[in-house]
């Protein structure tokens, strides 16, 4: 297990946002969270990176304790994540924003930058080097020198992936990436997906579009009201009766 | 307000920089080293030296606001503790000005670094009103521990600097100023041009992606904060050993607020803006010597047209004062199971 979530808690007043969940994430596959609008999943992400710290719960990531650091440490231990209403620096380029993403990866210090010592030089050009090579493989090359807020908005959902790679991160917690994307996007991101599961990638997925998760996910747990409900491969999920009962079944009426 | 010719002009002018870097910087080493003998007039060097000291000021603030995005009101603070710091350790200790220099921007450093772990963990409004009370309470220190700052009488008789025997003059002064204004823009071009520029812009953007991208924006901050309040500090030593005399009047909130309109005129976050804003507000007043009285009033006026007519300034480098746009609502998802709650909390942004 990469992640082992124990009794995560969250509650804002009195709605328990997230209410004592557990969770494992096996190393190298594609977990998904899915749960109706509501459900705690973006919170648990939250929770997870310190954000909104938890009021209680154990997070051990890779053999470690992690649920007492702060949002900038969990992110240095190898957890990077996007946000479900988009999160980029909207007035620094598309490559200045990946480059911020390496931030943890270069050592130097201000000294080094203001003499231009040749460790400067050498992890600089590092990081330009593999900022670009994240914006060729996220579609993102032309796009470069453009402000990231100028960006169409399923560019700018690659281009959140972009940065949190840039991270090189081992787990990666992706809220939504497919939201407002059209069919042939989402398309394009089920590849994207699927190839950093190839390359070593462990990815925590929230999605809505019930096709992505099914055809991607290696495992998927069910969330509705702050509390687990299912957990399983698609068959079992899909034909758990209480995510039916939680979840489809408040579809139809809804609909 | 038409900027548009001034809009062309401007992309021009960078393009023609662009093309011609070695040549421009030729020229431009080429006017600031000759300027003292075209300058012949004592008053006129004065006066190119007061703007070299005002690119130390404003430029250290930039990294402050318009870098990191946090609003320091009380700029001039440090500067007087620089000032004070350097004429103490002079005229009282005996200290020799070369020592005193880098210790006054340290010294103004520190306390930067004080009020920053004090406030910077606190809402952005703290630091506002902490900076602002923080001026006010160094003018009243420095009225009343007379012993050490001789109170309204202010400190007279600092020493002029001297090198290999040589007492400074006029000409030397503004050398001085300008290797000091030099190697300060320097270092803040090649800070913001690194990991270290990109933390405190990804800060100004946005703090809680900064951090989930691996940024310590406390740490950060308070690093931003220090590094601004250095440089008041050296600004602070040099004035002192320029003007020999120094009272609690310089350092003001005026003060602070000249060196505010100054960075907004020339355009925060830009390099070249505090030299640009330094330059102009320096040099309007003294051209037109009746308005001198007036200098507030003219401060005051331009940083409402600035704010107004033109956030970015002069060097109108975006994000400041912009707003971000909210970002567009995603449609529904096509395949979306999602059940709609109409309750929106404001939490749920995150
Ligand atoms: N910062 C917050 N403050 C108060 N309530 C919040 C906050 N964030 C989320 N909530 C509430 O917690 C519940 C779970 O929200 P969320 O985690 O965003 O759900 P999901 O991502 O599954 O749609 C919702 O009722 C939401 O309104
Ligand atoms: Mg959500």
């Amino acid at each position: 297990m990469i992640l082992t979530v124990q009794k995560l808690r969250k509650a804002f007043g009195g709605l328990v946002a997230v209410n004592d969940v557990d969770l494992d994430v096996e190393d190298r596959t594609i977990h998904a969270i899915i749960g109706p609008n509501g459900a705690g999943k973006t919170t648990f992400f939250n929770a997870l990176t310190a954000i909104i710290p938890a009021d209680a719960g154990s997070v051990v990531f890779e053999g470690r304790q992690i649920e007492r650091l702060s949002t900038h440490a969990i992110a240095e231990m190898g957890i990077a994540r996007t946000f479900q209403n988009i999160r980029l620096f909207p007035y620094l380029s598309v490559l200045e924003n990946v480059k911020v993403g390496t931030h943890t990866r270069n050592r130097y210090r201000l000294l080094d930058a203001v003499v231009r010592t040749p460790r400067y030089r050498r992890q600089e050009q590092d990081v330009n080097e593999s900022a670009l090579a994240l914006l060729d493989k996220m579609g993102l090359a032309e796009k470069r020198d453009t402000f990231a807020r100028n960006l169409p908005y399923g560019e700018q959902r690659k281009l959140e992936i972009a940065r949190a790679l840039a991270t090189r991160p081992r787990l990666l917690l992706l809220d939504e990436p497919a939201a407002g994307m059209n069919a042939r996007e989402t398309e394009a991101l089920d590849e994207i997906i699927r190839s950093l599961k190839e390359e070593g990638f462990t990815i925590l997925l929230i999605e809505h579009d019930m096709k992505l998760v099914m055809s991607i996910a290696d495992r998927i747990t069910v969330i509705d009201h702050g509390i687990k409900i299912s957990e399983g491969v698609a068959s079992e999920v899909q034909n758990d009766p209480k995510v039916i009962e939680a979840y489809l079944g408040k579809q139809k009426e809804g609909a | 307000m038409s900027i548009k010719p001034f809009h062309a002009l401007r992309e021009k002018a960078s393009l023609f920089i662009r093309r011609h870097r070695i040549t421009t910087a030729l020229v431009v080493a080429l006017f600031l080293l000759s300027l003292p003998y075209v300058l012949t007039s004592a008053y006129h060097l004065r006066v190119a030296t007061l703007v070299g000291i005002y690119v130390l000021l404003v430029s250290g603030l930039n990294v402050i606001i318009g870098f990191t995005g946090m609003f320091s009101l009380g700029h001039a603070a440090f500067y007087g503790i620089g000032a004070y710091t350097s004429a103490m350790l002079t005229t009282m200790a005996g200290w020799n000005f070369w020592l005193a220099l880098p210790v006054a921007g340290i010294v103004a450093g520190a306390f930067g670094t004080l009020i920053g772990l004090a406030t910077l963990r606190l809402r952005r409004v703290f630091l506002a009103f902490t900076t602002l009370g923080f001026g006010e309470i160094i003018r009243i220190l420095i009225l009343n521990l007379r012993s050490f700052t001789r109170g309204p009488m202010g400190i007279s008789g600092i020493p002029i600097p001297r090198i290999l025997g040589w007492t400074f003059t006029g000409r030397g002064y503004y050398y001085l100023i300008l290797v000091l204004a030099t190697v300060t823009v320097a270092t803040i071009y090649r800070m913001y041009h690194s990991r270290v520029g990109r933390a405190l812009i990804a800060i100004r953007e946005d703090e809680t992606a900064a951090s989930s991208m691996g940024i310590n924006v406390f740490g950060y901050k308070v690093l931003a904060f220090t590094v601004g309040c250095f440089f008041a500090g050296i600004a602070g030593s040099y004035f002192a050993h320029f003007q020999r005399y120094i009272s609690a009047e310089s350092f003001a909130n005026l003060e602070s607020f000249a060196i505010i309109t100054m960075l907004a005129l020339g355009g925060t976050g830009s390099i070249i803006g505090p030299i640009l804003g330094s330059t102009i507000l320096v040099l309007i007043p003294e051209i037109f010597r009746f308005l001198m009285q007036y200098r507030g009033v003219i401060y005051g006026l331009t940083l409402i047209v600035v704010i107004v007519y033109r956030p970015g300034g002069l060097a109108n480098v975006k994000g400041v004062f912009e707003k971000p746009k909210p970002p567009k609502r995603p449609g529904k998802g096509r395949f979306s199971f999602g059940r709609r709650r109409t309750v929106v909390i404001p939490g749920e942004t995150v």
